[in-house]
């Protein structure tokens, strides 16, 4: 009995024993995830760390942040899905968080910064992204698009204008179509005037079919 | 180039938003409303200003503020965005409501609450209509004025970020370069309240309202250079004549440079001279004048360049187009937790920016009367809190503090009048619907 107790005793020590270990090694200003088939510990200093861990080996069943940053925690690839937060100098065990599985993962100064991911979009470009506040996968454009063909399908979340002109949104492609609001009202385009950022919300959220640049919004 | 009929959708939803929830008073569900109930009590209305914009009013009853005004918006959900705005002149004092009620803006911004510190003294002593915000201000990535060791409110995409700010100035003329001290404001003032202390990088305290040199108000350096930029939008400035101040009434010299950066003009004296579109003014009084006397030739180049570093990480902020800021003083919530550790000072009306911890943005104020003196630091971080505010800067409060809502002035400000402020923090549209239109021929 005094046998079984003693290697019960061990067993637990070591179980215990290894995630201070763990976290030991975890370098000052890196990001830490701790998982994978065989407990690999994949780092990256912050704030460079922007990753996809698409095909990284297995889920990730908890993460450091030894870094100043915000540890942001993404469910799916491309900064989509439900999103974690873990702050400076903390630890998240991912079974029972709110994003249970991690697909990517990047840095922010601020809680807030973690849903906000729109500095992908390069400068002078329009971008779209499939998920609110600049989250999910993003495409983008530099001139008028009549059709997207296989670069996008379906509805947008968010956009960033970041080209000199007017953007003008419309559901379909050829610059056609009409979003329907829930009022009845229709509407032909949706403006996003040069430098802006936003949330497409309903009913603009539901298809992005083509659009243009032009120097006066009266012209969408 | 506008018309009328575009921001019909988002109105009407909004109205309609608004009228439904205006009909019964139901507290928002959630543990931070029933935190915010703890300290403010039951709500007398909660009302859908548009959608994604929710605005909580909770009376002051036998509190020491009159009442609280919470406004969450939820940039996830509307083409909602944050932004600063100056009105049409930076240089000169505006009324939120006279701002963000402009007919001509479409669509209207949805709500919007006072900004920036500014100094009045100008405007009271020397009857100016000058607001010269005390730190940082950008709008669309312009630097409007130069940072002072205060909080900032970054606002980008939507939401905001709160740090403290340097900003590097200079100017480089005739092969030579130098600092430029200040921008939209008179050479030689400083800013009129200062940090008193330092916790890493997070400023802790103000000494309150600071006279610098009581015998010369607050011009304290004689040798400035000053950039004046076409958003200032009056003519600059020019000597304030009968200050006991050196630099304030120190003719000076005066640089017009055009939209491509070459010198049109410089002369003895300054003030009256309106700023070229695209180019900029520089004034310079003392060591800046002879500089400016020394190295800026009509007819040749000169160029201004800008830095902004973030004093929290280090970094430089890109001066981005979707970029603003209007600047505050203490910043109460830093990462979820609280930065405040004072005394708790005075008891006055409060305006706070902030986001919660879904990333909601909220905008507070608290109103006070004649009888109730408002909040100090300790029961504005006590609201905080339990607003589970993760991130919160106090910014401009007292007379100043207003809310306007849909273009009205909806909040009761301590003087019993709107006070007109230096800049403003608004919730508007990233983007707008046009309604459909029958094709010509159809009616």
């Amino acid at each position: 009995m005094a046998i079984l107790l003693a290697l019960i005793c061990a067993y637990v020590g070591v179980r215990y024993s290894t995630q201070p270990d763990r976290a030991a090694r975890c370098p000052a200003g890196s990001f830490c995830l701790y998982g994978g088939k065989d407990g690999t510990l994949m780092t990256a200093s912050a704030p460079a760390a922007a990753w996809d861990l698409t095909g990284s080996g297995g889920p990730v069943r908890t993460v450091r942040n030894s870094s100043q940053y915000w540890a942001c925690l993404y469910e799916k690839p491309s900064f989509g899905g439900r999103v974690g937060k873990v702050p400076p100098g903390g630890t998240q065990d991912m079974k029972g968080s709110a994003t249970p599985s991690v697909a990517s993962i990047k840095a922010a100064k601020s809680q807030a910064g973690c849903l906000s991911d729109y500095e992908r979009c390069p400068e002078r470009s329009l971008c779209l992204f499939r998920e609110p506040s600049g989250r999910g996968p993003m495409q983008y454009w530099t001139a008028a698009a009549p059709e997207y063909g296989s670069d996008w399908h379906g509805g947008a979340g968010s956009v960033w204008n970041r080209s000199v002109q007017a953007a003008c949104l419309y559901p379909a492609p050829g610059y056609r179509g009409q979003w329907t609001a829930p009022d009845g009202q229709h509407y032909d385009s949706f403006v996003v005037p040069p430098g802006s950022s936003t949330t497409l919300g309903a009913p603009y959220q539901t298809a992005v079919g083509s659009h243009r640049l032009v120097d006066d919004p009266s012209e969408c | 180039m506008r018309t009328s009929s575009r921001p019909h959708g988002l109105r009407r939803l909004a109205l309609a938003g608004a009228t439904a929830a205006a009909l019964t008073v139901t507290p928002p569900s959630g543990r931070a409303h029933a935190d915010a109930a703890g300290v403010l009590g039951q709500p007398s209305a909660v009302t859908t200003v548009a959608p994604g914009v929710t605005r909580t009013t909770y009376p002051g009853g036998k509190h020491t503020w009159a009442a609280v005004n919470v406004l969450r918006v939820d940039p996830d959900i509307a083409p909602l965005t944050l932004r600063s705005s100056v009105g049409a002149a930076s240089g000169a004092v505006k009324k939120v409501s006279q701002v963000l009620g402009d007919p001509s803006l479409v669509p209207r911004p949805a709500a919007g609450v006072n900004g920036s510190f500014f100094d009045d003294d100008l405007m009271n002593k020397y009857r100016l209509p000058e607001g010269d915000p005390e730190g940082v201000s950008v709008q669309q990535g312009v630097l409007l004025s130069e940072a002072s060791g205060g909080g900032v409110l970054l606002m980008q995409h939507g939401r905001p970020y709160i740090t403290t700010l340097k900003t590097d100035i200079a100017v480089s003329a005739g092969g030579a370069s130098t600092e430029v001290h200040g921008i939209n404001r008179h050479p030689g003032r400083i800013p009129w309240e200062r940090p008193v202390s330092s916790k890493g990088n997070l400023l802790v305290g103000f000494q309150g309202d600071l006279e610098a040199k009581p015998d010369t108000q607050v011009f304290a350096n004689d040798d400035e250079i000053v950039l004046f930029t076409p958003e200032y939008g009056i003519p600059t400035p020019g000597p304030l004549e009968g200050s006991e101040a050196d630099s304030a009434d120190d003719p000076g010299v005066e640089v017009v440079v055009d939209r491509g950066g070459t010198v049109r003009s410089l002369g003895r004296g300054r003030g009256g001279t309106d700023i070229p579109p695209g180019g900029k003014v520089l004034q310079g009084i003392g060591a800046g004048a002879d500089w400016l006397t020394a190295h800026a030739r009509v007819g040749s180049s000169l160029t201004v360049t800008e830095k902004v570093t973030d004093l929290r990480f280090g970094d430089e902020i890109p001066l981005s187009r979707s970029l603003y800021a209007v600047s505050g003083r203490l910043i109460m919530r830093q990462d979820g937790k609280s930065t405040y550790s004072g005394s708790g000072g005075d008891r006055h009306a409060r305006t706070v920016v902030g986001v919660d911890g879904e990333g909601k943005v909220l905008l507070v104020t608290v109103d006070a009367d004649d009888d109730r003196p408002g909040m100090d630091y300790n029961q504005l971080g006590n609201l905080l809190a339990a607003l589970d505010a993760t991130d919160a800067l106090n910014i401009d409060g007292g007379g100043s503090t207003t809310l306007v809502v849909d273009g009205a002035l909806v909040n009761k400000p301590s003087d019993g009048f709107e006070r007109p402020v230096s800049d403003m923090v608004q919730v508007t549209w990233g983007g707008y619907g046009v309604q459909h239109r029958a094709p010509s021929g159809q009616g």
